[in-house]
């Protein structure tokens, strides 16, 4: 089966530096990674280990200092700024920790907002946004306010976003860390049945329960992969349960 | 679907969501433009009737005055005074067909003119016929001004100023009544058209009497005009005309055709280009005033922007994240900008139009206000303010749409 998997994200001896006046900070200090289509990967490690600048870069919201990335073989240091905004509008979906919203938009607006940069009718935009807020179990919300719903209904729409255009991937960062433990898991469940629907989706959790039901978990350290597995590390499974 | 496209329903949506800013910064502009309109408008009014003024001595006369000659010419001395007589002017006419209108004027001061028990001092002035054209004596309604007859048949007829004959006769009907000049009676058959003055030579017309040259001669006896007036022919030059007036006058008076003090002229066409001028000079001025006004309303604009685009950040930062290229965020806030221009000046020159408007319909008694004319729209002013508008709106747009579309998405989405 693994043969019929392609290659989504390639990284090779990726860095990324931060540099504020004359002190510099090496966030990523030499990842290799690669992920293929229809995996579910969890990456877990402490606060300021470098998982949200690996996620930056995987999302090519930003680009390496160093090494070389390639999302579906193309080298992404060399993309214009155009090419990486047509590039994250079409291959990518983000689900953020605080959702991101836009307030004065109605859940449906919201998810067609991608499929508006992907220059989508507003025909195609509206049918496409209501059978994502559908697949999302929020078909009866479509016209709501963001302040007019939960905490769990709001990371629905934010689900539905992130799959308007399709994408190869989806890239969450800590998509339950701001709600309770019964409505994140709620949304673990969304992402597990989008995962046996063909998805491929990146989790960037502190939860390593949410990371157990990954089918590989990744652990980054002071800036390198420290574990690499389908299994959470041992050591940490206890804390886990 | 274009970028373009992207940007401006992204504006679109968030305009209509905002709507108190939104309204403010209407406003702002509307009173800009309204502000740099009126000014523009009060400038052209000011300039269309100080125009008017400086035609009031008439359709660009030329004036002249006998001076002394000041050099020696042909055996005779300096010194000698050139008089203006009846034979020059009938000499002038036959010689020089450049001359449309020709007429000598006398004058005499502080002439007593009594009618009933009323009785009050003014300049009395002998012309004739062709004063109504060349120096706008119009005759009101109802009245007229003197004509060739008058003058050959020396009529005791008298035309008086608007100024005069509301001193002599008060709210009497003035036309048709005998009033004594200098214990002459004369019939009154006119009175002047009020008409504001800016150049004038022995006092203005509103305030002075007419009667025929003739008429003038039989009651003070014959002797050289005070003056000359004579106005040009379309399309000719009044300089020309006046080196030949010299020439005319210096042969028959026997002086040096150089000698600029034998004649004095006053070509008030000169008056017209200065009055233009300044005029051109003062709707500078106002314009200026006014754009700055609406440059103020820009800054503004600019401001709200800068706010809009610093309150906005994570949002930007979420749009770049799902996709949206830096060109979409700068046309929307580019087109927010020109959208908040357009639709404010829009309503500030609909505004000033219908002030404009509704004071061209209110009549002025006021001396001061008759004297600063009535605002006019003109294209020139309307095409300025569209300008002027236009660069407001990109100008206050572009930086902070550069700094929103050079935002990194990374921080943005982090800013709080």
């Amino acid at each position: 089966m693994n043969e019929t998997r392609t290659e989504v994200i390639r990284m090779e001896g990726v860095r990324k530096t931060y540099r504020s006046g004359a002190i510099e900070f090496e966030a990523l200090r030499g990842i290799d990674l690669t992920i293929r289509s229809h995996e579910m990967l969890a990456v877990i490690g402490p606060s300021g280990s470098g998982k949200s600048t690996l996620m930056n870069l995987m999302g090519c919201l930003d680009v390496p200092s160093g090494g070389l990335y390639r999302f579906e073989g193309r080298d992404v240091a060399k993309l214009t700024s155009t090419e990486l905004a047509d590039l994250r509008n079409r291959s990518i979906g983000f689900v953020f920790q605080s959702f991101h919203l836009l307030p004065y938009a109605t859940a449906r607006e919201n998810v067609e907002m991608p499929l508006l940069f992907g220059g989508a009718s507003p025909r195609a935009r509206r049918e496409k946004a209501l059978e994502m807020l559908a697949k999302v179990g929020l078909a009866e919300r479509a016209e709501h306010l963001p302040t007019q719903l939960s905490g769990g209904e709001m990371q629905r729409v934010a689900v539905a976003r992130a799959l308007a255009n399709d994408p190869k991937v989806i890239l969450a960062d800590e998509p339950t860390g701001n709600l309770d433990t019964r409505t994140g898991r709620g949304i673990m469940d969304l992402f597990v049945k989008l995962w046996n629907e063909g998805g491929t989706i990146v989790l960037i959790t502190h939860d390593l329960r949410l990371a157990g039901a990954c089918s590989r978990i990744l652990k980054i350290e002071d800036g390198l992969i420290v574990h690499d597995g389908d299994a959470v590390p041992d050591g940490e499974e206890a804390l886990a349960h | 679907m274009s970028s373009l496209a992207q940007g401006l329903s992204l504006t679109w949506r968030n305009l209509s969501r905002r709507r108190s800013r939104a309204t403010l910064i209407l406003f702002a502009v509307a009173w800009g433009t309204l502000s740099m309109m009126m000014l523009l408008a009060f400038g052209e009014g000011l300039k269309i009737q100080m125009l008017k003024s400086a035609e009031s001595l008439g359709a660009s006369p030329v004036i002249l005055w006998g001076g002394n000659t000041t050099r020696p010419w042909h055996g005779m001395k300096a010194g000698r005074d050139v008089p203006l007589t009846e034979e020059d002017v009938a000499a002038l006419r036959r010689e020089i067909p450049e001359i449309e209108e020709i007429s000598g004027e006398t004058a005499r001061w502080a002439v007593e003119m009594r009618w009933g028990s009323k009785s009050v001092s003014a300049r009395l002035t002998g012309v004739t016929a062709c004063f109504e054209k060349i120096r706008s004596h119009h005759p009101q309604r109802g009245s007229r001004f003197l004509n060739d007859a008058d003058q050959a048949m020396s009529r005791r007829v008298l035309f008086i100023g608007p100024m005069l004959k509301d001193r002599l006769f008060g709210e009497a009907e003035a036309v048709g009544q005998t009033a004594f000049v200098r214990g002459v009676p004369f019939t009154v058959i006119g009175v002047m058209v009020d008409k504001p003055q800016m150049g004038m030579y022995g006092g203005p017309d509103v305030d002075k009497a007419s009667i025929a040259l003739s008429t003038f001669e039989t009651i003070f006896g014959e002797g050289p005009y005070n003056n000359v007036v004579y106005s040009v022919k379309p399309g000719v030059g009044t300089e020309a005309v006046e080196a030949k007036v010299r020439e005319v006058f210096a042969r028959r008076h026997r002086f040096d055709p150089t000698d600029e003090s034998a004649l004095h002229f006053w070509d008030t066409a000169d008056m017209g280009e200065d009055t233009k001028k300044i005029m051109g000079g003062i709707q500078i001025f106002l314009g200026l005033v006014g754009g700055m006004t609406i440059l103020v309303a820009g800054v503004g604009l600019a401001n709200m922007l800068f706010v809009m685009v610093h309150r906005r950040t994570r949002e930007i930062g979420l749009m770049m994240a799902i996709g949206a290229r830096r060109s979409v965020v700068t046309i929307q806030v580019i087109g927010e900008s020109l959208i908040l221009a357009g639709v404010g000046g829009y309503l500030g020159i609909g505004l000033a139009w219908l002030i404009i408007e509704g004071l061209q319909r209110v009549p002025v008694h006021n001396e001061g206000l008759q004297f600063l004319g009535k605002p006019t729209l003109s294209a020139p002013t309307a095409a300025a303010t569209v300008l002027v508008l236009v660069g407001i709106g990109c100008f206050a747009g572009t930086l902070p749409a550069r700094r929103a579309s050079r935002l990194n998405p990374v921080e943005a989405l982090r800013h709080e």
